[in-house]
């Protein structure tokens, strides 16, 4: 459907981003919860929505957001929820069903400073291994991050492609710094823009198998109502979908389900480089503080030093390619977090050898571009 | 001693303290100073994420006692845990009879009305002695004023901006709660201090789930003066959109019946959240449904009593 707002050049704010994003990925479903920072995507999709014949509905708490874009996604519709930490919380329940029930949908997250109510609404990059492991029990899942206006914008039409490709939720993480950040953003074109649909069944209803294992590992999925029989559960479930308690139906079930992301790693782990060719010193970071990263390691050049930056924008499955090229070519790296030190030891376990620097901020401020300036002096 | 004013019945002490972080002309804080200064400083307030969370912002709390915030679906389970550990411990001897505090559940709407009403409902079901104030200002104040299941018809919030406004109906919290059958519930509006001062003194003395849904006019929100929360606290009863009613005993009962009911419109012509329904022009379905709505309530009122 052509949206007349989005080949232009414009001043948004992230929030706005995402919602142009999902939009142009072909997003028509939203169902949300107000929070700060995050319910200026439910404001603007409660106005866009429904001008181009998609749907927003405000729920009455965030398990039945995610409750509602997961029925929606089933009965064949893009679908979007946004909140922030406190809603997350909510959803994880919701979240892992639609993990074991492979829905394909994307749940923003606007961090802000936790735990519980914690800091309505200063930044934090808190919730990354709630992201990945919020919900309960094995499960591949997707975490992206988005560190500036534009990112918003391509993420989460990465998101909706490799939700839809991949049959999975996945996790946009935003952060109020980024929620907020009013940048210029050109907006592509939308025949421009790749846009991805599920796969759906080929074959005809009766021969149709809801979960049956193929080479890519993800089963095609079939709209509810399409006339193709259709049995979703939270229950660990055989290829026909009805729950299974046989250990080898179960076993390879959830191994399935990692094995189709093993096997995307190529395009799901996205991240950038900035002048890594001869860095000796790098910075790791990923969301705005990767903004900051991206300045120090500047300053640094200017004055000498050689720093490189890898920016990660997959956090989940963790990019150990990437990370393992920056360990072994630099001889000390930095990982800058809003947090206590998450994703830090991720990058720790690539290579228990390497020099590993963490630096912290847990106070609802952000890390500037002389913090981290300060720590590359020290490395 | 509490000071009393001529009637006798409106406390003229100031038991909250001033200088709260809410907005000018808060409709909540009216309603909440008043039911503070009757139940007293012997109060344990269990508060669920909202507007009246910003009453205590470091080092400041108007209150004079304790405060415990919980997640907002589940202040009335808090209030549980602390009225049973009181009840333990007076039963052990270890806090005094003249020691016990009221525990008071103190939430919006959007709490109240929405994701909180399984914990009240739980609450309510085994009997939990605890007075329950619902504040409400009819949306998500706190967050930008987004409608909620409190939100009336045709009122435009920051989640429902189109032409016609709010496209459902507020919810019938009343019915809902009276359904529980509990101890006592009732309506209250700030703006008529003498029906809610003889309301709350009723409760206090009770046993059991007593439940108040208080008003609360919101400058912010509803996009009027913050001088005239008092005429729009007033005008919502003179106009028949709030009813003032208790249920005790299984019967409801009106408090205030106006026999000449203002037309709805001079309630909704002060809001900016109702522009939209008279400029550029009058929108008169939308406003006939409203004042019909209203007429059908009262009417059925009358045949019932």
């Amino acid at each position: 459907m052509e949206n007349e707002l989005t080949h232009e050049k414009r001043v948004l704010q992230g929030n706005e981003a995402i919602v142009e994003g999902a939009l142009a990925a072909g997003c028509r479903f939203y169902a949300g919860y107000p929070i700060t920072p995050a319910s200026e995507i439910a404001e603007l999709m409660s106005i866009k929505l429904p001008a181009i014949g998609g749907t927003f509905i405000q729920m009455e708490d965030e398990i039945a957001s995610m409750g509602a874009i997961i029925g929606a996604s089933l009965a064949g519709v893009k679908s979007l929820t946004a909140t922030s930490g406190p809603g997350f919380s909510l959803m994880q329940e919701n979240l892992g069903f639609a993990c074991i029930a492979e829905v394909p949908c994307v749940l923003v997250n606007v961090m802000r400073g936790g735990p519980s109510t914690g800091l309505p609404t200063s930044p934090a990059q808190g919730d990354v291994m709630q992201a990945r492991w919020g919900t309960h029990g094995d499960h591949p899942i997707i975490v992206l991050a988005a560190s500036s206006v534009k990112d918003c914008f391509e993420i989460t039409v990465q998101a909706f492609n490799l939700s839809e490709k991949y049959r999975i939720p996945v996790i946009v993480l935003s952060d109020e710094v980024v929620a907020h950040t009013r940048e210029t953003i050109v907006l592509p074109k939308l025949e421009k823009i790749e846009v991805v649909e599920r796969i759906r069944p080929s074959v005809p209803p009766e021969w149709y198998i809801p979960y049956e294992d193929n080479s890519r590992g993800v089963p095609a999925m079939a709209n509810m109502g399409s006339g193709y029989r259709h049995h979703v559960t939270g229950l660990v479930h055989d290829p026909k979908g009805f729950p299974t308690q046989r250990p080898d139906e179960v076993d390879a079930f959830i191994r399935r389900q990692y094995r189709k992301i093993t096997n995307g790693f190529y395009e799901i782990q996205m991240s950038k480089t900035l002048m890594m060719e001869d860095a000796e010193i790098a910075v790791i970071a990923y969301g705005s503080v990767s903004r900051s990263a991206l300045h120090a390691i500047k300053s640094a050049r200017s004055n000498g030093i050689k720093a490189g930056l890898l920016q990660l924008i997959t956090l989940f499955p963790f990019h150990k390619k990437a990370v393992d090229a920056v360990l072994r070519q630099c001889r000390s790296v930095l990982v800058p977090e809003m947090n206590m030190g998450q994703l830090v030891r991720e990058v720790k376990r690539v290579n228990l050898s390497s020099k590993v620097f963490k630096y912290n901020r847990v106070d609802g401020q952000f890390i500037t571009p002389d913090e981290i300036y300060d720590q590359l002096l020290r490395m | 001693m509490q000071k009393t004013s001529a009637n006798a019945l409106i406390p003229t002490s100031h038991l909250l303290g001033s200088g709260t972080a809410t907005c000018s002309g808060c409709g909540a804080l009216a309603d909440i100073r008043l039911f503070y200064e009757i139940l007293g400083e012997k109060t344990i307030f269990v508060n669920a994420a909202g507007c009246m969370t910003l009453l205590t912002v470091y080092p400041f709390t108007p209150f004079r006692g304790s405060w415990i915030y919980t997640a907002m679906a589940s202040a009335p389970a808090g209030a549980q845990g602390v009225r049973d550990a009181l009840d333990l411990l007076l039963a052990k001897g270890r806090l005094g009879k003249e020691e016990d505090l009221q525990v008071v559940v103190l939430t919006g709407d959007g709490s109240a009305y929405g994701m909180g009403l399984s914990s009240t409902s739980g609450a309510m079901e085994r009997g939990l002695d605890f007075i329950y104030i619902c504040y409400d200002n009819e949306g998500y104040g706190n967050t930008g004023h987004q409608f909620s299941a409190a939100t009336p018809h045709g009122a435009s919030t920051a989640t429902s901006r189109g032409m016609t406004g709010f496209p459902g109906y507020k919810k019938d919290l009343f019915s809902i709660w009276a359904a529980h059958n509990p101890t006592y519930l009732a309506t209250v509006s700030g703006a008529d201090p003498l029906d809610m001062v003889r309301k709350i003194k009723k409760a206090k003395d009770l046993r059991g789930p007593r439940m108040f849904i208080a008003l609360a006019p919101c400058p912010t929100g509803w996009h009027f003066d913050a001088s005239q929360t008092v005429k729009i606290g007033k005008l919502a009863v003179q106009t028949g959109i709030w009813p003032l009613k208790e249920y005790v005993n299984g019967k409801v009962e009106h408090t205030r019946i106006v026999t000449k009911k203002r037309p709805v419109d001079e309630y909704l012509k002060m809001q900016g959240r109702f522009s939209h329904l008279f400029e550029p022009r009058r929108n008169e379905k939308v406003l006939d449904e409203i004042q019909t709505r209203v007429n059908d309530y009262w009417k059925n009122v009358e045949e019932g009593e």
